[in-house]
């Protein structure tokens, strides 16, 4: 059974490559292109993972729906990979502030523009 | 604007200060021994309610002075400025009234408006020194003037001078003309030439900000158009892996090699931006969050990393940590990025079969860490400029198409945040050390 993976973004671009190419590696790719439709696809889908551009249209949507998720216990666990220019933003340590946020387990950073074979191993080994 | 403090302001008006307290205590001490020793008859009286007053004025204006010198205000300068104004007014009058009190035109006292019209005339403008010059002048003659008439009583000198003195028509104009022109000319000279220095010194401060202004102004410039183009050629790079990796079908030779022509000219420039990106914020820092971390810690943390590195050219990597170096408060991400960045380009300038080392000692207040490598050196005509941004060293192969000169920029602005140091020496064609201290407690102005 093909793994089902939500993809967040709200670049049009990486959306739909990362897509192709993910789907060629073998997963099934939802795409959302903002927080709102993307949180109602995850409780409607129930994907095996989120990929989620934590920097979209304004600063902290990306944020909040990482937090929205992980609040909601039904997603605590779900594998979750950010694709963050975050660490550019606003310098390092925020994200280690959430990297070590026990609020987030399950939760991979990588940093943009990331490789979308990279992404793919990523994926493979956060759902062994 | 903000203003910072000119120092040269304050350092006046605490020098009339010390001068005041100076004058007070020769003011009394001659009152006192000039009527006791010389039988010169002063208003022995008068001159020590003066010296009272001078005493309270002074305490007033060392309090204000430190009033202003405390709350820093934007307006620092024009409230320094004022309270000079203060302070000459206040001295004129008093000096006009010890002068009554102690001979009029007898008394020799006169030269001490000078000062005031030497400091005020380097302070401020030309025209506003002439009002002190002129206002000192319209005390001195209105005295003059009256005692003349008679509408002051005149304190003759007893024993200092003629008793006619104060009557002489003719000797109080020529003493007038001369201490009108002399102040005149000391007001203008003085004016010229110290206040020449002073004004560059508030030119340089406001240039000095201004200039940190602009630069600031450019980094934030330049953050937004790199973040902007980042984000560009990302989506550039995934929608050219999708041909890249023939997902869709295959291609043919020709197009095969421009596409990755395009991928690997997209991932130079997406390389360089973001080492530009990297330098521009960590120059707009302007704070960085401290740690307390161990270096061993950090260094085997990175090691694998380096150890595959350099085992892919054949290179021997070895390190050494000083016994009892251990603990440092800095921040632990920029020491990573700055280590590793030191030591991937020692091995990428260094032939296979070469060596690099990573030491690190205690050097009293500091850590010194000192990469070295077995490599291809820099010129000694390049060293002094290796840290520049987009420099590139002579004999950088060009094969190394990555080189964005930026990557030891990026490691001095690290180094710079910490309030460190970074040098390099090397030897042509034969080694390169790169050595940088950071100071083991964070070290604030």
């Amino acid at each position: 059974m093909k793994k089902k993976i939500l993809l967040i973004d709200d670049d049009d671009d990486i959306l739909r490559s990362f897509q192709v190419i993910l789907e060629n590696k073998g997963f099934n790719i939802l795409t959302a292109k903002e927080g709102v439709s993307g949180y109602e696809l995850l409780v409607k889908e129930n994907p095996d993972a989120l990929i989620l551009d934590i920097m979209m249209t304004s600063n902290l949507e990306g944020y909040n729906l990482l937090h929205q998720i992980k609040q909601n216990k039904e997603f605590s666990q779900l594998p979750i990979i950010i694709m963050t220019g975050m660490r550019d933003q606003m310098g390092v340590n925020l994200y280690s502030a959430v990297e070590d946020n026990e609020l987030f387990p399950n939760v991979r950073f990588q940093d943009k523009p990331a490789d979308p074979n990279e992404i793919a191993d990523i994926l493979n080994e956060m759902l062994k | 604007m903000d203003e910072k403090l000119i120092p040269s302001h304050v350092y006046f008006a605490r020098w009339f200060i010390r001068i005041r307290w100076a004058s007070i205590i020769v003011l009394a001490v001659s009152n006192y021994v000039v009527k006791r020793f010389f039988n010169i008859s002063v208003n022995e009286i008068a001159i020590y309610i003066i010296v009272i007053i001078l005493i309270l004025l002074n305490i007033a204006h060392s309090y204000l002075i430190k009033t202003i010198a405390n709350k820093r205000n934007s307006n620092i300068i024009l409230q320094i400025k004022n309270e000079i104004h203060f302070q000459i007014f206040s001295d004129f009058l008093l000096l006009t009234a010890v002068i009554h009190f102690s001979g009029g035109i007898e008394n020799p006292l006169v030269i001490v408006y000078y000062l005031h019209i030497i400091v005020s005339s380097s302070i401020y403008p030309l025209k506003i020194s002439y009002l002190h010059t002129f206002f000192a002048i319209l005390c001195y003659f209105t005295l003059i003037f009256f005692e003349y008439t008679g509408i002051l009583p005149h304190y003759h000198l007893q024993g200092f001078t003629s008793p006619e003195l104060y009557l002489n028509k003719l000797y109080i104009l020529s003493y007038c003309f001369v201490f009108t022109l002399i102040a005149i000319i000391i007001a203008s000279l003085s004016n010229r030439i110290i206040s020449k220095s002073i004004k560059s010194e508030e030119t340089y401060v406001k240039t000095n900000l201004e200039l940190e202004k602009k630069e600031k102004i450019q980094n934030e410039y330049v953050q937004r158009v790199t973040h902007d183009i980042k984000g560009h050629l990302a989506a550039i790079l995934s929608c050219l892996e999708v041909i890249k990796s023939k997902i869709k079908g295959d291609l043919n030779e020709v197009q095969e090699e421009f596409v990755l022509r395009a991928y690997e000219r997209t991932e130079i420039l997406t390389h360089f931006v973001k080492n530009l990106l990297n330098l521009t914020q960590k120059k707009l820092l302007n704070k960085i969050e401290y740690e307390e971390f161990s270096i061993q810690a950090l260094i085997n943390k990175i090691k694998p990393a380096i150890q595959i590195l350099a085992k892919d050219k054949n290179i021997s990597f070895e390190d050494y940590i000083e016994p009892g170096t251990n603990l440092i408060i800095a921040n632990p991400y920029a020491i990573e990025e700055l280590l590793m960045n030191l030591l991937t380009n020692a091995i990428k300038y260094t032939p296979p079969g070469g060596r690099v080392n990573l030491n690190i000692r205690n050097r009293y207040e500091n850590i010194l860490f000192e990469v070295s490598d077995s490599g291809i050196g820099i010129p000694p005509e390049d060293l002094p400029f290796i840290f520049d941004e987009f420099f590139r060293a002579k004999n950088a192969p060009k094969d190394f198409k990555y080189g964005s000169g930026l990557g030891l920029s990026i490691a001095k602005q690290i180094v710079d945040n910490h309030k460190g140091k970074i040098w390099a020496t090397s030897e042509l064609d034969v080694w390169t050390k790169i050595c940088f201290t950071i100071p083991k407690k964070p070290t604030f102005d």
